[in-house]
C-alpha cells in the first residue's frame, strides 16, 4: 500500500463572534444536504488479475398485470334463430359463449323492442309484441356459477326493470360471475317462451316478428 | 491491473411494472325471428255437432199450428234467449282482414209431397251479425232460396268481444201461406264460414 499524505492546514485564528456565526452557517448547510446511503462497493478484476471476476447487481424488479375481461376467441354470444309459427310451438334456443376473464366480470343484455315484435298497431284484444323469457347461465373456473332469467320486456335499455343483468353491463351492472373464467365452455344465454295462447289474448296479429339481444361484458373486481 | 469497480446501493434498487386493470368491455349481438301465420280460431265455440268448429242445434219443436200449416211464430222460437249459447260465438283472426260467408239451407222433410195444397219445406232468412274491432259490420244476410252463399269482406279485425259473431233468422214461410206441412222431421242448417283475409 502506498503512503498515504494528509494535507493538515492550521486554520486562522478568527475573532470569537465571527467564528461563531461561521460555525453556524456550516451546520445549517450540513442539514439540507440529504445523507448519502450507505453505498456497497464491489471491486471485480479481470480474469488474471485477481478475483472475483463477475459481481451480481441485484435489481428487483417489480410488476403486476392487470385483469383482462373479454369473450373468449369463437366465444362471442352471437347469431341468429327463427322459430316460424312460435304462437302455436313456443321455443327454446340457447346461445353459447365462453369468456375469458382473469377476475370477476358482469354480463348484461339490452333487449331493443322488449319482445318479439311485428309492425302494425295493437287494437283492443290483439297484440303486436310476444313476450319471452332471457336466461343467462355463466360458468367459472372453479364451481361457481351464476344463474338468472328476465324477461325480456325488463331488458329495455334505460327503463328495463331487470336488476340481475339489464346491460349494458359495467363494474356494477350485470349478471356478476364471482371467479375468474378463462375459456371455460358452458356459459349461455337461452330464449324462450311457451305456445302463446291466441284465444284467451290479447291475440298475437299476423306477421312477421322479430328482437335483437344485445350482449355485452365487463370486468367487475 | 485492470479491475471495475462497481458500486451497489445498499437499499435494494427496484423499479415498477404496473398496468391497470383492463375492464374490457366487449359485444355480442343475437337476432330472434318469427312469425305469426294468418288464420282465425275459436274462442267460444257454442255447441258444435259433427266436424264444425262452432255452432249449435236450435229446436223448433212443432212447425204447423193447429190447422196443419206453419206456425206464425217460429223466428221468435228461434230468436229466444234460451237459444243464446246455441247461437252465438266468438271468433278472433290475426289477419287485419275477415271474411265471413253464410248460406242457409231449407228446412225440410225427407218425405216427398204428392199434392198440390201441401208442403215439407220451410224457407227463412239467416243474419250473421259481426262485431269488428271498429264497431257493428254490416250483417251477412242468406236466404235459403239464395243458390249460393253470401261473403263479405271486411277491412277490420273482428272485436276480442264476446260475443263477435251473432245468427238470428226471420220470414219463415212455406211457398204458399195456406201448404199443409206434410208430418215428419224436418231438418235445416246454417252453414257460416269465418276466414282471414289478407
Amino acid at each position: 500500500m502506498r503512503p498515504q499524505a494528509a494535507f493538515v492546514r492550521r486554520p486562522c485564528p478568527v475573532p470569537t463572534g465571527r467564528r461563531r456565526s461561521i460555525v453556524g452557517a456550516l451546520l445549517l448547510l450540513a442539514a439540507a444536504i440529504p445523507p448519502a446511503p450507505a453505498e456497497a462497493q464491489v471491486t471485480v478484476y479481470a480474469p488474471g488479475d485477481g478475483s472475483p471476476n463477475q459481481a451480481q447487481l441485484p435489481i428487483d424488479v417489480l410488476a403486476s398485470v392487470g385483469g383482462r375481461c373479454g369473450f373468449a376467441d369463437l366465444g362471442t354470444p352471437a347469431g341468429s334463430f327463427d322459430q316460424r309459427n312460435f304462437d302455436v310451438t313456443g321455443f327454446s334456443h340457447d346461445f353459447l359463449f365462453s369468456l375469458n376473464c382473469t377476475g370477476p366480470a358482469r354480463v348484461g343484455v339490452v333487449s331493443t323492442n322488449g319482445g318479439l315484435k311485428t309492425g302494425g298497431t295493437a287494437l283492443t284484444g290483439y297484440a303486436v309484441l310476444a313476450p319471452y323469457d332471457v336466461s343467462l347461465h355463466l360458468v367459472s373456473n372453479t364451481a361457481a356459477t351464476a344463474n338468472a332469467t328476465c324477461a325480456a320486456a325488463s331488458l329495455v335499455a334505460g327503463t328495463g326493470t331487470c336488476a340481475d343483468f339489464r346491460g349494458p353491463a359495467n363494474t356494477t351492472q350485470g349478471l356478476r360471475i364471482a371467479a375468474p373464467s378463462t375459456n371455460q365452455t358452458g356459459s349461455y344465454l337461452r330464449v324462450a317462451a311457451n305456445a302463446y295462447n291466441q284465444a284467451v289474448g290479447p291475440t298475437l296479429i299476423a306477421g312477421e316478428y322479430a328482437d335483437t339481444l344485445t350482449v355485452t361484458l365487463s370486468a367487475s373486481p | 491491473m485492470n479491475r471495475i469497480i462497481l458500486t451497489a446501493l445498499a437499499a435494494a434498487s427496484a423499479f415498477a411494472i404496473a398496468t391497470p386493470a383492463a375492464a374490457q368491455s366487449v359485444t355480442g349481438v343475437i337476432n330472434i325471428t318469427g312469425n305469426v301465420d294468418s288464420k282465425c280460431m275459436v274462442v267460444s265455440a257454442g255447441n258444435p255437432t259433427g266436424p264444425a268448429t262452432f255452432g249449435g242445434t236450435v229446436a223448433l219443436g212443432n212447425l204447423a199450428q193447429a190447422d196443419g200449416t206453419m206456425a206464425t211464430d217460429l223466428a221468435t222460437r228461434f230468436n229466444a234467449a234460451g237459444n243464446n249459447t246455441q247461437l252465438q260465438y266468438k271468433i278472433v283472426c290475426t289477419s287485419a282482414k275477415t271474411n265471413v260467408s253464410v248460406d242457409a239451407d231449407p228446412i225440410v222433410a225427407a218425405t216427398a209431397v204428392a199434392q198440390a195444397g201441401y208442403a215439407n219445406r220451410i224457407d227463412y232468412k239467416a243474419n250473421v251479425a259481426v262485431t269488428l274491432v271498429g264497431g257493428a259490420g254490416a250483417p251477412v244476410q242468406s236466404d235459403s232460396t239464395d243458390g249460393a252463399a253470401t261473403a263479405t269482406t271486411y277491412n277490420d279485425r273482428l272485436a276480442a268481444t264476446n260475443p263477435n259473431i251473432i245468427v238470428t233468422a226471420s220470414n219463415f214461410r212455406t211457398a204458399n201461406l195456406t201448404d199443409i206441412l206434410l208430418a215428419d222431421s224436418y231438418t235445416g242448417k246454417i252453414t257460416i264460414v269465418v276466414s282471414p283475409a289478407a
